[in-house]
């Protein structure tokens, strides 16, 4: 198994895998999903109707959706988990 | 510690005694003493120089003093000087016993003075030069050491003459019998300190006290002179004679003459001052009376006294005099400046041993303790005589009840009566003792007041608002009717067209005819409106307390209330000359329920709660697919909205179409929000209120608040992100409502068509 990315910024980055680990360090941070859309659409927008919060030195394992960009606000750091879904396995190369 | 501390403090502690010893022996000698030690110190070396034969025979003090021995007189030798020896004394004073007598009374004066005046010249010795001592062991004589003592001894030679004969004739003297002439001569020719023979006198001035310019001057009265030594002395001393109370009374005769009170008051207080000052014993008030002068002081004192007797025995005899006294002062300034309350004071110590001897008679309790004795006066009620007097009313426990209290006395200025602020006081409190009474009495009758209250508000509200709709309608009508404008300026000339009294009269005035219907409103129903729901309302908010047993009355009162179905059927004619119908139907209570169904069964909407599950058609309440009403609050304020829309969309639509509807849907919802107002609140909520949101704290993440955003409750229940798509959790509390309008009123317009 190949060694997972690991982010301490991330500001709108396009995600390669299901799911991200956000461990939020001295304060709570933040975290939205951007949903984009399969070949060239339009993108949905916002996962989130506002963005939810990782209570500080706690972590959570987050869906994020290959494809997908993710912007964390504050001091965190963000481990891709899991797998680039095979629905979309094909595309993030082309679109993203 | 230093074992030689001790005993060095002992020694040294005898050592002081010892010291103390010397000082004592060495005290000082009075002058009377010294004298006298020393004339018989030179009597004495005198008679001894005779006796020995002089200093020259060469021989200590003691070899002379051996020649009073009794040895030598034993032996049959005269101890007595030569030429002076005492068979002469003896045979000059009259011989035979009587002379060996007195030359014996001689001989143990002179034998007296010889013992005393041994130590006394020992002493002298001792004392005007250290001698060696013959006791010490090795003491050698010291060559020419008495030459010293010869040169005195020198010095007594000198007078040993004349002084020896003189002693002698003045012992003669005196041992001569007395002969009251001889006596006269000699105290003739006598000194003032020495009388003449057999007359005590002062030998050498020991025995005689004073002098004699003391003496004269003792026996001169005052004023007088007396001869001294050729001078003429006069006693120039002050007249020591204290004015006595004779020199008062005549002084107050004199003053008590005067004709001007004034004058004689000015006399008489000048003439007291000097008297007062004379004689501490001086009675000021009773110099004033003699005088004719009773000032206010003396006034009030006897007056304090009198008073002060009657009510408190001696002492406040005392006290009154005292009290009477300053107040007298008070009237007179110029009074004297204090009464003697001498006599006062006399009986007040008269009382005080009064008291002192009733002590041990039984008025007293006796308690022996370690110091002494403890004397406890009784309370004088327990005394059987004091019963007697006071009419022997039985005491009873506790405190012994006073005199009758008599009105509250006003004391001017104070706070407390100020501008009758007593009267106030008590007219505060029986106007609060009515107010609780009336407080207690209205919460009996609150709640069915309250419930009274309610309908009449409601009959009003009622009324109220189908006065309102009948307005609105008319102008609606009046806009379209264009011919009766004119004299439908007025509402007092609009026709009752709709026949709101149901008097089937359509021409008589249409404020008549609400009139006519607020009369009736017992009849409950009025055209042209829908009547509201008289059911009752669910409470809104708050407690209420005071139901107690009126509940199951209440309950009784509303079931009356709620369970009627009122049905007023209406006609009204339109613009094409026909006549349209109406039915409304007022169900409230329980009858809703059954109402619902009936409707339901013949297939008409009701508009209630109609959810449709999971069927595609829009709920007929929230108009929601799926329908939302489990999420909304439906409360009867929505119900009277529901109904009022309901009724003006029906006036509307009679009236003037589907546009007609629409308008009076509009103002059938305004109307109700309006009434509705009274009921709901909406004003914003104030500090005063329970939900002011004193908590203005925000935080980005919410995470104070129970278990966070995104973590489990307390509950257990889980918060998940809300997702952008779903809109129904998003909304926030004003949205609902609107929606909820426009579901009712597409409802509403389906239900018209």
């Amino acid at each position: 198994m190949s060694q997972a990315n690991v982010v301490s910024s991330a500001g709108n980055i396009t995600w390669y895998t299901d799911k991200c680990e956000i461990t939020a360090l001295d304060g709570a941070v933040t975290y939205q999903v951007y949903v984009t859309a399969l070949d060239g659409a339009e993108p949905v927008g916002n996962l989130w109707s506002d963005s939810v919060a990782v209570g500080a030195n706690t972590s959570a394992q987050i869906y994020v959706g290959a494809g997908n960009k993710l912007t964390v606000t504050g001091t965190f750091t963000a481990a891709e988990i899991g797998t680039a879904s095979s629905a979309q396995a094909g595309v993030i190369a082309n679109n993203s | 510690m230093n074992p030689f501390y001790d005993l060095n403090k002992r020694l040294a502690g005898i050592g002081q005694e010892e010291k103390q010893i010397t000082e004592s022996k060495s005290a000082p000698k009075t002058e009377v003493v010294k004298t006298l030690e020393q004339a018989l110190r030179s009597d004495l070396k005198s008679l001894m120089e005779d006796a020995s034969g002089g200093i020259a025979q060469g021989n200590t003090l003691e070899a002379k003093t051996k020649s009073y021995s009794a040895k030598n007189a034993a032996a049959g030798k005269d101890i007595g000087k030569p030429g002076k020896n005492f068979a002469k004394i003896a045979k000059s004073s009259g011989g035979g016993e009587k002379g060996k007598r007195i030359a014996g009374a001689v001989l143990a004066k002179l034998r007296a003075a010889h013992e005393s005046v041994k130590e006394a010249s020992a002493e002298m010795e001792c004392g005007d030069a250290p001698m060696p001592s013959k006791g010490i062991p090795g003491n050698i004589p010291v060559p020419g050491k008495m030459d010293r003592l010869r040169g005195k001894r020198d010095y007594y030679e000198t007078e040993e003459e004349s002084n020896d004969e003189d002693i002698m004739d003045y012992l003669n003297r005196k041992l001569a019998p007395h002969d009251k002439e001889q006596q006269a001569k000699e105290d003739a020719v006598a000194t003032p300190y020495n009388k003449g023979t057999g007359r005590p006198d002062a030998h050498n001035g020991m025995e005689f006290e004073g002098n004699a310019f003391t003496g004269k001057l003792k026996s001169t009265p005052k004023g007088g002179s007396f001869d001294l030594d050729g001078e003429e002395y006069t006693d120039t001393s002050e007249l020591d004679e204290a004015v006595s109370r004779k020199h008062f009374q005549q002084m107050a005769d004199l003053l008590k003459n005067i004709e001007d009170p004034a004058k004689r008051k000015e006399l008489a207080q000048h003439h007291a001052s000097l008297f007062k000052l004379a004689n501490p014993r001086f009675d000021h008030n009773k110099f004033m009376t003699a005088a004719g002068c009773m000032d206010e002081g003396v006034v009030g004192a006897t007056l304090g006294g009198v008073a002060g007797a009657v009510v408190g025995g001696p002492v406040g005899a005392v006290r009154g005099a005292m009290a009477g006294n300053a107040v007298g002062n008070a009237i007179s300034p110029d009074a004297a400046p204090e009464a003697e309350v001498d006599e006062g004071y006399a009986e007040m110590d008269a009382w005080l041993k009064q008291r002192e001897a009733e002590k041990g008679t039984g008025r007293f309790d006796k308690k022996k303790i370690s110091t002494g004795t403890v004397y406890t006066r009784k309370p004088e009620t327990f005394a059987s005589d004091d019963e007697e007097e006071t009419g022997a009313e039985p005491r009873g426990r506790g405190r012994p009840k006073g005199p009758a209290k008599g009105p509250e006395r006003v004391t001017k200025g104070a706070w407390k009566h100020k501008d009758g602020r007593v009267a106030e006081e008590d007219e505060e409190i029986v106007d609060e003792k009515a107010e609780q009474g009336k407080r207690k009495f209205f919460d009996k009758l609150a709640p069915a007041a309250k419930q009274v209250a309610k309908v009449v508000g409601k009959i009003t509200k009622s009324d109220d608002k189908a006065e309102k709709a009948g307005k609105k309608v008319t102008k609606d009508i009046e806009a379209d009717d264009k011919k009766d404008r004119k004299e439908k300026k007025t509402e007092g000339t609009k026709p009752d067209f709709l026949d709101v009294d149901k008097d089937g009269n359509k021409k008589e005035p249409f404020k008549k005819a609400v009139k006519d219907k607020e009369e009736k409103v017992d009849e409950t129903t009025t055209s042209g409106s829908v009547a509201p729901s008289s059911a009752p309302k669910a409470a809104k908010g708050g407690m209420s307390f005071g139901g107690g047993i009126y509940d199951s009355w209440n309950r009784a009162y509303q079931t009356l209330l709620a369970e009627s179905v009122n049905v007023s059927q209406e006609s009204a004619k339109m613009e094409d000359g026909n006549e349209e119908e109406s039915i409304t139907v007022t169900v409230t209570g329980d009858d809703v329920h059954r109402f619902k169904e009936l409707l339901q069964a013949m297939g008409v909407d009701q508009g209630g709660h109609d959810h449709k599950g999971h069927s595609e058609e829009p709920c007929g309440t929230c108009g929601g697919i799926p329908c939302q009403c489990d999420e909304l609050e439906h409360d009867e304020v929505a119900d009277e909205g529901v109904l009022g829309t309901l009724g003006g969309a029906a006036i509307g639509g009679a009236l003037g179409g589907p546009m007609g509807a629409a308008v009076g849907a509009v103002g059938g919802q305004e109307l109700t929000k309006g009434g509705s107002g009274i009921i709901e609140a909406d004003a914003p909520v104030s500090q005063n209120s329970p939900d002011y949101p004193t908590n203005q704290e925000e935080s980005d993440d919410a995470l104070q608040y129970s278990g966070g955003l995104n973590k489990p409750k307390s509950t257990g229940q889980t918060t998940i992100p809300v997702l952008a798509s779903q809109e129904e959790r998003q909304m926030s509390e004003g949205q609902p409502e609107k929606r909820s309008f426009l579901d009712l009123y597409k409802a509403f317009s389906r239900i018209t068509k």
